[in-house]
């Protein structure tokens, strides 16, 4: 795991704000609200909580100016039959067609779901609760950064939650031998390594819950087209699962030490 | 995938009443059951392959494939295996629901479009049936490649979503569309190109189609979780959440659920996706287990999906 570094109250005109910064992934989040509504849908009992995620233009190499990832970042490849693309990976035009808006939108949805499970909008009928996360720099696990950063904001800005949250991601890839390794926190390159698969978790550390998870498969390997079976298929994510609860359980320990310090 | 069935606070108490006391579901269905498909294959003449998926309660999902031929030119020795390009376009029609009208359809066929692309990620073995051909050639001394793949785009048309459970509907719709999409050979011969030069030509001849490989395509599995306590889930800690799952949701369960998991898995080898909706938390243990039940259903159904496509095609051939 990266060394974490946590700031709770950056940001002096929004209601909570934090940062994070773990190696080369920065972020920051701010809270507004509640405030009155600024558009109404949905029911009135509870508090409309809107959240936006964001890269800007320079967090990362390979996004364009149109919001396209561009060929040369890895694992994104927007244009067909790219030549360079295909001497490295043998790909022909693959087809994840991720651009830098649906990244985005799915790291959002994400974030706003996992900070439902913990925001106690009831108490706030008829309000507003903006969250925006901003990512500065960009090198692996942004989405479970975002949960992190997010929930810090909110526990600054003083919103009734029935606990943090934490985010972790694990990668999981095979070693020579044959047996499961799994990284927490990879930045972008371990990413890219995972081969056999990567958990996106935001974690409610006090409660021992889930508030939401992602496990996106590895690419099949080759070698064992028939070997792996069934039960194989589910250890590997039970041991990505508990790797994510652990690398989880250490962050909280940073996420509340900062709030002490943002405290006195 | 949300759903405008809503359920008022006493419907819902009495559903899951119901269920906690007597493992029933409204429908007459147990937790577990799952409700039977209707699937229709190469509904669609002018697709490659198209499926139509019908749950009952109205929804209905048809998918069609269509195909386009690109070639590469590489230079030096290729070490890599190469693959082919599938792409997936999902579209909920304003008809299936009101909801739908006008860019409300936005954002629901965007996340669809990412579950099933980001599920289909895993398919390499799929994406390696695409290759059509390999030509290498000795140009003065220098290896040179000529690839040929097919690019694949998926059509995913959500017709109606009145009976719930949209996404297992249309992932097994895509898959039966893949399998029933059948390739044309291709070979390498001088004097069709621009000019009488060589190019890559489809070979006319029905006994070298091939079919797409769809053994590592995936189907997935929904699970909800009711939540008993004060109306509606909303994160408050009085609730709690029932124990035991409902497998295949309908749209009321969907639309009062507390907490649902996606598991994707291709057979029982590789688990592809899993993802987690709704407003409340779940405990570790529970979404283990979901997840082996998942893959254990998951197996089931490719299995089932696999036997139901092999009969109609041994079907249609005997009528010809």
């Amino acid at each position: 795991m990266r060394p974490v570094f946590l700031q709770v109250g950056i940001l002096d005109r929004a209601s909570g704000s934090a940062y994070y910064e773990a190696g080369n992934t920065k972020l920051v989040a701010a809270v507004c609200g509640p405030h009155a509504v600024t558009q109404r849908e949905g029911d009135w009992e509870r508090a409309l909580l809107e959240v936006s995620f964001r890269r800007a233009g320079w967090s990362s190499h390979g996004i364009g100016e149109e919001g396209r990832v561009s060929k040369r970042d890895p694992g994104h490849y927007g244009e067909i039959a790219d030549a360079a693309q295909f001497e490295q990976d043998g790909v022909l035009g693959s087809g994840d067609s991720t651009t830098h808006n649906d990244m985005e939108r799915e790291a959002g949805l994400f974030l706003s779901r996992a900070l439902e499970s913990v925001l106690l909008l009831r108490q706030y009928p008829g309000a507003q609760i903006d969250v925006s996360v901003l990512v500065l720099e960009e090198d692996g696990s942004t989405t479970s950064a975002a949960v992190t950063v997010a929930a810090l904001a909110c526990a600054d800005a003083g919103l009734d939650m029935v606990d943090l949250l934490v985010g972790s991601t694990v990668a999981l890839r095979r070693d020579e031998s044959g047996g499961r390794q799994a990284s927490t926190e990879p930045d972008m390159e371990g990413e890219r390594q995972a081969v056999d698969g990567l958990l996106v978790l935001a974690w409610q550390p006090s409660l021992c819950r889930i508030a939401n998870l992602r496990w996106q498969g590895g690419v099949e390997d080759a070698r064992e087209e028939d070997g792996s079976s069934g039960v194989a298929a589910a250890e590997a994510f039970s041991t990505a699962l508990e790797a994510a609860i652990s690398a989880g359980a250490a962050m909280y320990q940073a996420v509340r030490l900062s709030l002490e310090e943002a405290a006195q | 995938m949300e759903s405008n069935k809503r359920l008022s606070r006493h419907e819902q108490a009495v559903m899951v009443q119901l269920l906690r006391a007597h493992g029933l579901r409204v429908d007459g269905r147990a937790a577990a059951t799952e409700r039977h498909m209707t699937l229709e294959t190469e509904e669609i003449p002018s697709a490659a392959g198209s499926a139509r998926v019908r749950l009952p309660g109205s929804t209905e999902v048809l998918a069609g494939t269509s195909t386009e031929l690109q070639s590469h030119v590489s230079e030096g020795a290729q070490t890599t295996i190469p693959e082919g390009c599938l792409t997936f376009r999902v579209e909920f029609c304003g008809a299936a629901d009101r909801l739908y009208q006008g860019r409300g359809a936005e954002a629901p066929s965007a996340e669809m479009t990412s579950l099933l692309a980001s599920i289909y990620q895993p398919a390499r073995r799929l994406r390696r049936s695409l290759m059509a051909g390999q030509q290498t050639e000795d140009v003065r001394g220098q290896l040179r490649t000529r690839y040929c793949c097919w690019s694949l785009c998926v059509d995913v048309l959500v017709l109606g979503t009145g009976g719930g459970n949209v996404v297992d509907a249309a992932t097994v719709a895509v898959r039966a569309a893949l399998a029933t999409t059948y390739l044309p050979a291709v070979e390498w011969r001088e004097g069709v190109g621009r000019g009488g030069t060589a190019g890559w030509e489809l070979v006319d001849d029905w006994e070298r189609y091939q079919p797409v490989d769809v053994t590592s395509a995936p189907l997935s599995i929904t699970l909800v979780w009711m939540a008993e306590g004060k109306g509606t889930a909303d994160g408050v800690t009085g609730e709690s959440i029932l124990p035991d799952p409902v497998v295949d949701p309908s749209a009321e369960e969907e639309s009062s659920a507390a907490a649902a998991l996606t598991v994707a898995s291709a057979g029982s080898r590789h688990l592809c996706g899993v993802l987690q909706r709704g407003v409340l938390s779940l405990p570790p243990e529970t979404v283990k287990k979901a997840v082996e039940q998942g893959i254990t259903r998951c197996a089931e159904r490719c299995a089932s999906l696999d036997a139901f496509i092999a009969e109609s095609i041994a079907a249609a051939e005997a009528d010809e």
